[in-house]
């Protein structure tokens, strides 16, 4: 994760309130509010059909919510605040019989730029990409990796203050996924707000700072990566003893204080205990049952967490 | 504003650099009128040929020979033994012959049998011609006088010049026909041009992007009007192109000998047209029906997934447009272009843009032609606002096929 000290992360510069969205009889969203500080990569993550998409769209001003309301830097979002945006679609499109400058052009100054301002920007990326060369390309005769650059280099032409990026790392291969990683964390470190929409929990837990996990359209998940992290990490240890008294393990079974599962019971015995109430000293309880190879406090993968969050909505 | 100028932009440049826009300005006249050049080359041939391909039996004098070589010298003909009328007629049938002359003045026998192929009023003024030299010569009439009497030429006949008034409703006909045609060959390509480009966005999911930069309605419109735009630069191309073959043409006719009055005739007419207002009167009423029927192809595009899903939704749009062609035909070409049907039709908005403008050559009250404008500019207004409520909903579906109701359901959605 990269060390946030800018003074800028303290200011928030996207505050959803409240937001609800009804489509007939279905609810895609209640209730949902999320805070994102400037500067900072928030995850927004969930099953298909939570209500992501929606949730994006609202933000996008594609379609209207119900109820609730959305700040951008304090002030209620208006048409206006679309060229402070920036959104890259889960599924990725350009128009084809368009060369890259022509299509980089067509849309930053659509989103406000001049056009000398969009050749700038367009050259630094293509520069930064190496390659300046497929400037005149048309995007039908590019690869589908090379497309997938081109359609990121149009969402950040324009410099938006808040990105949207819906599955960034889709149809990369590993080396331009990570090259596109450095770049998003690069343009967070310089002040760009990143929402980071996606499935894949290895890569969240990469690179965003804060999430929320939508389900059936309700935040059931929310916080920092590393106190949702913490949270979870709390209640479960595995514990590993050689030479275990028999009747001491019974004993230990037995305690309500811990509900104790015996994941192996072989020459040495392999314990997951998950602790009920918190001022007990476990350490020192296992420590009398036998000679302790390992006490590790169990820290659950994101994607775990999720799973049992989304089990127990 | 400017987004919308730049939406326009691109969809006026993307069509007009597109190759099928090339072949469609380019190509497509040439092949229409080599279309009508081959049509009217195999036509007159045609013509030509007709006698050559009938076949006759004659059983008559050696006098009656001569004359139908003569005057038919194209129709086979076979010498036939003298046999009964029925047993010829029956000849006739077995061997497939056209016809029968079975003729011999002296005889009282003046029959022809035939089918509608043979040239019956000729071979009968043939046939009688003979039969009264035969009568005059019984009886005694000098044969100088007889040639005078039975001389066919002894009427000259001469075939009145079209007047100015019959080629003025010819070339207002033409000229009517063909800005008919032109708007709903101009719609039906413009509209789906419309239709294509928004199914474009849809499957490359560029509209993703578009629509969280412009709104739906903008995007809409600029799709709309630069299509537009591109038709319209088709029309003065084809204008200019027309004007200067005819220029050409008229050039290049002799001045002098037999078709030349008439065509001279015929150019008068046709530089007498008042281009301006047919120019200024196609541009409304393309526009107005193109804008009208847009709406249509629009929410069609955006309705659906595929081009192959349009067909179901194309037809009924086809429908309004061919008929108006063909009641202006009617009506207005062949009828009264100021009647009752014409006039109906040319204030209904689906087939007025077309009726309207065929009307017009034939002269139509300003009030007419300014209310039939006002009544397709409500219309348009409202099926680009009922387009751009589907439209905004339909490009964002993607995987089911629509039925009417859903887009009924989609037009009030928020």
């Amino acid at each position: 994760m990269l060390p946030k000290e800018k003074a800028f992360m303290q200011e928030t510069i996207l505050s959803i309130q409240n937001l609800r969205k009804t489509y007939g009889a279905k609810t895609a969203l209640k209730d949902v509010s999320i805070h994102i500080k400037k500067g900072t990569i928030y995850g927004l993550i969930g099953q298909n059909g939570a209500g992501k998409t929606t949730l994006i769209r609202i933000l996008n001003q594609i379609i209207e919510a119900d109820s609730g309301q959305i700040l951008l830097n304090n002030q209620i979002i208006s048409p206006e605040d679309i060229k402070s945006l920036g959104y890259l679609p889960e599924e990725r499109g350009l128009y084809k019989n368009m060369s890259i400058e022509e299509q980089a052009l067509y849309f930053g100054q659509l989103k406000g730029m001049t056009k000398t301002a969009a050749k700038e920007q367009l050259n630094y990326w293509l520069e930064r990409f190496d390659i300046v060369n497929w400037k005149k390309k048309k995007i039908q005769d590019l690869s589908k990796g090379m497309a997938q650059k081109v359609q990121f280099i149009i969402t950040v032409l324009h410099q938006p203050e808040l990105l949207i990026l819906d599955e960034p790392f889709s149809g990369f291969d590993p080396i331009n996924a990570q090259l596109i990683a450095d770049e998003i964390k690069n343009l967070a470190k310089h002040g760009t707000s990143i929402i980071f929409s996606s499935h894949r929990m290895e890569s969240v837990a990469d690179m965003c700072d804060a999430l929320s996990l939508i389900h059936h359209g309700e935040i059931v998940l929310e916080g920092s990566i590393t106190d949702i992290q913490k949270k979870y990490a709390k209640e479960i240890y595995e514990i590993h003893l050689m030479d275990a008294d028999k009747n001491l393990v019974t004993a230990f079974l037995e305690k309500e204080a811990y509900s104790t599962k015996i994941i192996e019971d072989s020459a040495e015995l392999k314990l997951e205990v998950t602790k009920a109430n918190t001022t007990d000293d476990l350490l020192k309880e296992v420590l009398c049952i036998g000679k302790l190879t390992l006490y590790k406090q169990y820290v659950p993968s994101l994607q775990e967490i999720f799973i049992k969050t989304i089990e127990n909505a | 504003m400017h987004k919308l100028l730049l939406i326009i932009k691109r969809e006026f440049l993307t069509k007009v650099r597109s190759k099928a826009y090339l072949v469609l300005i380019f190509l497509s006249p040439l092949l229409m009128l080599g279309m009508f050049a081959a049509i009217f080359y195999f036509a007159s041939k045609e013509e030509k040929a007709n006698d050559s391909k009938i076949s006759l039996l004659t059983i008559t004098t050696p006098e009656i020979n001569r004359e139908l070589s003569k005057v038919h010298p194209n129709i086979e003909y076979q010498q036939g033994n003298a046999v009964s009328f029925n047993q010829a007629k029956q000849l006739v049938d077995d061997m497939n012959y056209n016809g029968l002359i079975y003729a011999n003045p002296s005889l009282d026998l003046m029959e022809i049998y035939g089918d509608k192929n043979i040239p019956f009023q000729s071979l009968k003024s043939i046939l009688e011609k003979h039969k009264r030299k035969y009568l005059l010569a019984q009886n005694n009439i000098n044969p100088s006088l007889i040639t005078q009497v039975t001389n066919t030429q002894m009427v000259h006949v001469t075939h009145k010049e079209q007047s100015e008034d019959e080629i003025k409703k010819w070339v207002k006909g033409t000229v009517a026909v063909g800005t008919g045609y032109l708007v709903m060959m101009f719609v039906i390509i413009y509209g789906n041009s419309v239709m294509r480009s928004i199914i474009e966005e849809k499957n490359s999911r560029v509209i993703e992007i578009m629509v969280c930069t412009v709104k739906p309605f903008q995007l809409l419109l600029g799709k709309i009007i630069g299509n537009a735009l591109a038709g319209l630069l088709q029309f003065f191309i084809w204008g200019a192109l027309l004007l200067v073959g005819l220029f050409l043409i008229e050039t290049s006719f002799p001045s002098s000998g037999g078709e030349a009055e008439k065509m001279a005739q015929i150019f008068t007419v046709i530089w007498d047209i008042n281009y301006l207002e047919i120019f200024i009167s196609f541009v409304l009423f393309f526009l107005s029906g193109y804008l009208l029927y847009s709406g249509f192809y629009a929410s069609v595009g955006a309705a659906v997934n595929s081009e192959t899903d349009t067909q179901q939704f194309v037809h009924p749009i086809l429908l309004p447009l061919m008929f108006a062609v063909y009641i202006g035909i009617v009506t207005v070409v062949n009828g009264n272009a100021n009647g009752s049907t014409a006039t109906l039709f040319s204030f209904i908005p689906f087939t007025s843009p077309i009726v309207m403008l065929m009307r017009i050559p034939y002269g139509v009250p300003t009030w007419q032609i300014i209310l039939s404008l006002a009544l397709l500019l409500v219309s348009f207004i409202t099926t680009v606002y009922i387009a751009s409520k589907i439209y905004r909903i339909g490009i964002l579906t993607y995987g089911n096929k629509p039925n009417i109701k859903q887009l009924v359901k989609w037009m009030f959605q928020k």
